[in-house]
């Protein structure tokens, strides 16, 4: 590869006066230790503390939990996508023996409760700002826990019953009659917002509830107007779901002497959840106590508040016990909060050289039945130009109410889509202007000296180093010996194609985390936190930091998560913010308490506190010394606990980014695609814990490859009804269908924050799309394929060979 | 779902037209189905027990009919609700052709469903709706056959 086939256009240097927020003044000197010191855990591959508890049956989910004299809800669900609610009869439910309740919208208007207030707008200093097309705050719905007046997908829960046992509560749920008067419906993107199509709201007659656009208009039009070549694409990157390995449940009750709800729910941050369900209630945030351990999987399905949690406790307190709600996997699949579902059409300007002078984006977010996040929207639109420098761009973002369940942030939110469309339309142009498609993208390329860079819509990439990530993952992949292993493959009636993606990905995230640290008495360091772990392993990379910031043994420090009577804030685990917001919450905790213990010791000792030495949890001066957990212990009965507690905010994003190439067989014969390759290179800024980093990237990848071959929440355009209710109709992707992966950690430390983190858990998922479908048409080449919408199963790869090569034959038969 | 469809009945149109109209002979023609009252003029109301996949479920209905034509043919427009398994909607042209000594039967029927048969049952619908269409008229042939016997 002739990497200096040209020489590099100028890139703006970066601006001077950038702030970097954690820097406020100099660091402390506890603080400075801690960012300074030779590290003995942090970036070491310690075991997860949490496996064999989970491996072992000892994971305490929500479903494992139960209370004395507890009964059962079932939902009874609209079965129609658009229609008036009728009349409601209850009777033959309520005439089976052990059926408690049968709860309607009225009764619920009758008790005042209200709609969830899910706050969808993102509201950090350094999110796109989305309004509606006359600039006011968008309308997003009312989320009631029961609707009002109409349904707006088939699954909205229209009343609940409570019944003695699970069977009874699901067989008088079928026997709960209620009546619907059924409306026009309309469900696909491409069509929510064309004229003529059914109001989902009255309040917002075109279903468009937000239309902002950004970027320089004057500049970009001029850009286009002096091109070489404009290359212009549609994707849609459709919708799929989460498919928790547990799905979700509660359980609720209401104490009727103290007045105090308590709910057992797994979700992504208990303390979220006991803020907005307690709004829904009426009652104050102490008033409700919220416990969230152990969480089978969220992936950002499990964020938001869903309608069941407040639910069950308004029925608790109706019937005086407990309720319990367990999901089965159908209710999973008809409503649990979705993902993606997004058409993008960009348009891009190129000079004679490839060098890209503009883009055009238009961005359609499918946000369903009413809004509950428009994340993915948001962190998309600041993502267009991906790695690239773009001198200017435009982007319209638009949001659309539809008759299907919402959608919300899904591993990488609004990520993997707008990368899916840089990417796609790099490969698109390097076919149109004649150029290899790597060396494309080495031209356009942000060089790292010009870190940190702010992109055409504003986005400021902290730092990185993509063509380095890119030319490692080359060299990962064998990249030269592709062409003999597609030979190889050919004689075996193979097709091999490669795919190619770059990424950067941004992290927001709630700002504000906060930690208590206390030595205790008996040896141990205790760690509240308000994040809240599905599977990313906070017990031990967690630990892991603590340890390093006090000098103990990791097996010496306890994390203690989502119980909302302990952890009284906490924003939860989303958008790769866990371990950024925590690692940076707790080193300044430590620091804290470094410096408690500094004066302590030098109290006890009568010395100077400036000639202190700190080493390895010991403190020493003057011949004497003490550790951590002796101070600790030796001064409790004078000064109370060794504690400290910590609130910090933090609104700078981080830009994580890499490479990935894969390989992928489909054979002539049938279209059944195979990978066979697939390499990555992931920079996550510091990586605390390469093993769980490692497994955060695999899973990430076998997420979004599903998405790329598999999933898919199909629903039927006539009808409105969804027609992936179960695992027979829902691909997944599997360890038998996933290859073995190559996977490098490169660490560029982000300014942003102490640790120097960026995020490790959502960039296996944000290329992953882009590239799939790169190999498969690059497989498919040869055939006259230039572009396959997702999922690309054996059908359609099928279809596109066959129709591609007609297509063919047709222009050979006109032009003989 | 669309279902399109001929059968050759060895009987006369009158007398096929006079079998689809008798309340009784559809009650045993149409599989499942436990109750069936009315008449040509103001429809029927029907109570059938249907599994589709993994879902069973007692549906109540009401077809009506249209462009009647005695001997000839008719439309037929129904809609059943299956409770929480979901519902069903649909219609289908019926016409009666000689044929030889017997009558073609030729039907153009189309369906939608909705709730939890689509959610779970939609790839089953197709298959299932053949199974049963083609028990209806197994059963239907005998009653023509029995009709002719005691003719």
């Amino acid at each position: 590869m002739n990497k200096n086939a040209l020489p590099r256009r100028a890139v703006p240097a970066p601006t001077a006066s950038r702030e970097v927020s954690y820097r406020h003044g100099e660091p402390s000197p506890e603080l400075k230790l801690v960012t300074d010191a030779l590290f003995r855990h942090i970036g070491k591959p310690v075991p997860r503390k949490e496996d064999e508890r989970l491996i072992t049956g000892k994971g305490r989910f929500t479903d494992d939990f139960n209370l004395p004299g507890q009964v059962y809800a079932a939902m009874v669900r609209s079965p129609h996508p658009h229609a008036v609610i009728g009349r409601t009869d209850a009777s033959a439910a309520l005439a089976l023996p052990g059926v408690l309740a049968v709860l309607t919208p009225e009764d619920m208007l009758a008790d005042d409760l209200q709609p969830i207030p899910h706050n969808p707008v993102p509201s950090t200093n350094y999110d796109v700002k989305l309004r509606a097309s006359d600039g006011s705050f968008p309308f997003v719905g009312p989320h009631y826990p029961l609707p009002l007046k109409k349904v707006r997908h088939v699954g909205e829960v229209v009343a609940l019953v409570v019944a003695e046992t699970p069977a009874l509560a699901e067989e008088a749920s079928e026997l709960v009659d209620v009546e619907y008067d059924v409306l026009p419906h309309v469900t696909a993107t491409a069509e929510a917002f064309q004229e003529g199509a059914p109001a989902v709201w009255d309040e917002v007659p075109d279903n468009v509830l937000v239309d902002s656009r950004f970027g320089d208009e004057e500049g970009t039009d001029a850009a286009f107007r002096r091109a070489a070549h404009v290359v212009k694409r549609r994707f849609h990157i459709d919708r799929v779901t989460a498919v928790t390995i547990e799905p979700r449940a509660a359980l609720g009750h209401f104490d009727a002497e103290t007045g105090r709800y308590t709910l057992y729910a797994g979700s992504g941050g208990a303390v979220r959840q006991k803020g907005e369900i307690s709004k829904v209630l009426g009652v104050d945030r102490e008033r409700l106590r919220v416990l969230s351990f152990d969480v089978g999987g969220n992936f950002g399905a499990r964020n938001r508040v869903y309608v069941e949690f407040p639910l069950i406790l308004w029925a608790s307190r109706r019937v005086g016990r407990p309720v319990k709600f367990t999901a089965t996997r159908s209710e999973s699949f008809l409503t649990e909060y979705q993902g993606r579902d997004l058409i993008t059409t960009v348009e891009l300007a190129f000079d004679e050289a490839g060098y890209i002078l503009a883009m055009r984006a238009d961005n359609i977010s499918n946000v369903g039945a009413r809004c509950v996040s428009l994340s993915p929207l948001s962190k998309g639109s600041g993502l267009i130009s991906g790695s690239y420098h773009i001198p200017c761009a435009t982007l319209r973002a638009r949001a659309i109410f539809t008759n299907t369940m919402c959608t919300q942030a899904y591993r990488s939110s609004g990520r993997p889509e707008v990368t899916f469309a840089i990417e796609r339309m790099m490969d698109l142009a390097a076919e149109e202007l004649g150029m290899d498609r790597v060396e494309l993208r080495r031209r356009n390329l942000v060089p790292p000296d010009a870190m940190p860079y702010t992109n055409p819509v504003g986005q400021h990439y902290d730092s990185g180093e993509y063509e380095k990530n890119m030319d490692r993952a080359i060299e990962l992949s064998d990249w030269d010996g592709f062409e003999a292993r597609k030979a190889e493959a050919r004689a075996r009636g193979k097709l091999l194609g490669r795919g190619f993606a770059n990424y950067v990905e941004s992290s927001i995230g709630t700002p504000r985390e906060r930690a208590e640290i206390t030595v205790t008495e008996d040896g141990r360091v205790e760690v509240i936190i308000g994040t809240q772990p599905s599977g990313q392993g906070h017990e031990t990379s967690f630990a892991q930091v603590v340890a390093d910031m006090l000098g103990v043994p990791v097996e010496r420090v306890q994390i203690i998560l989502g119980d909302t009577d302990i952890v009284k804030e906490g924003g939860g685990s989303h958008s790769g913010r866990s371990m950024r917001h925590a690692g940076t919450v707790m080193a300044i905790a430590s620091a804290e308490l470094l410096a408690d213990a500094k004066s302590r010791f030098a109290d006890l000792h009568g010395i100077n506190s400036s000639d202190i030495d700190f080493h390895d949890g010991v403190f020493s001066a003057a011949g004497v010394s003490t550790d951590i957990f002796a101070l600790a212990q030796a001064t409790a009965a004078d000064k109370g606990a060794l504690h400290a507690a910590h609130t910090n905010e933090m609104h700078t994003p981080v830009f994580p980014n890499g490479t990935a190439i894969c390989e992928i067989e489909v054979c002539m014969h049938t279209g059944a695609p195979v990978i066979t390759r697939y390499v990555t290179v992931d920079d996550v800024g510091r990586c605390i814990n390469p093993l769980i980093v490692h497994g955060q990237t695999h899973g990430g990848i076998a997420q979004g490859v599903g998405q790329a071959m598999w999933e898919l929440c199909a629903i039927d355009e006539e009808t409105g009804q969804p027609s992936a209710g179960s695992f027979m109709d829902y691909g997944m992707p599997r360890s038998d269908n996933m290859p073995s992966f190559t996977c490098e950690i490169a660490e560029v430390h982000s300014p942003t924050n102490p640790l120097g983190i960026k995020a490790g858990g959502e960039g296996g998922t944000t290329p992953a799309l882009a590239v799939i479908v790169s190999a498969i048409v690059d497989a498919l080449s040869e055939f006259g394929v230039r572009d396959i919408s997702m999922p690309v199963t054996p059908q359609r790869i099928w279809q596109a060979m066959r129709s591609a090569q007609r297509n063919q034959d047709n222009l050979d038969r006109s032009n003989r | 779902m669309k279902l399109v469809g001929e059968r050759l009945l060895e009987t006369s149109r009158h007398v096929v037209w006079r079998l689809l109209n008798d309340g009784e002979v559809l009650q045993r023609c149409i599989p499942g189905c436990e109750s069936l009252s009315g008449n040509l003029d103001d429809g029927y109301d029907a109570r059938v027990v249907l599994k589709i996949g993994p879902i069973k479920a007692r549906f109540t209905g009401a077809v009506t009919f249209s462009e009647v034509r005695p001997d000839e043919g008719y439309r037929i427009s129904g809609k059943g609700q299956g409770g929480v398994a979901g519902f069903a909607s649909g219609g289908a042209l019926v016409e009666l052709h000689d044929d030889g000594g017997g009558t073609r039967l030729v039907y153009n029927a189309e369906a939608q469903v909705g709730g939890k048969i689509a959610q779970l049952g939609a790839r089953l619908i197709d298959s299932t709706a053949r199974k049963l269409t083609e028990a209806f008229f197994t059963k239907f042939a005998e009653e023509v056959a029995a009709y002719e016997a005691h003719a």
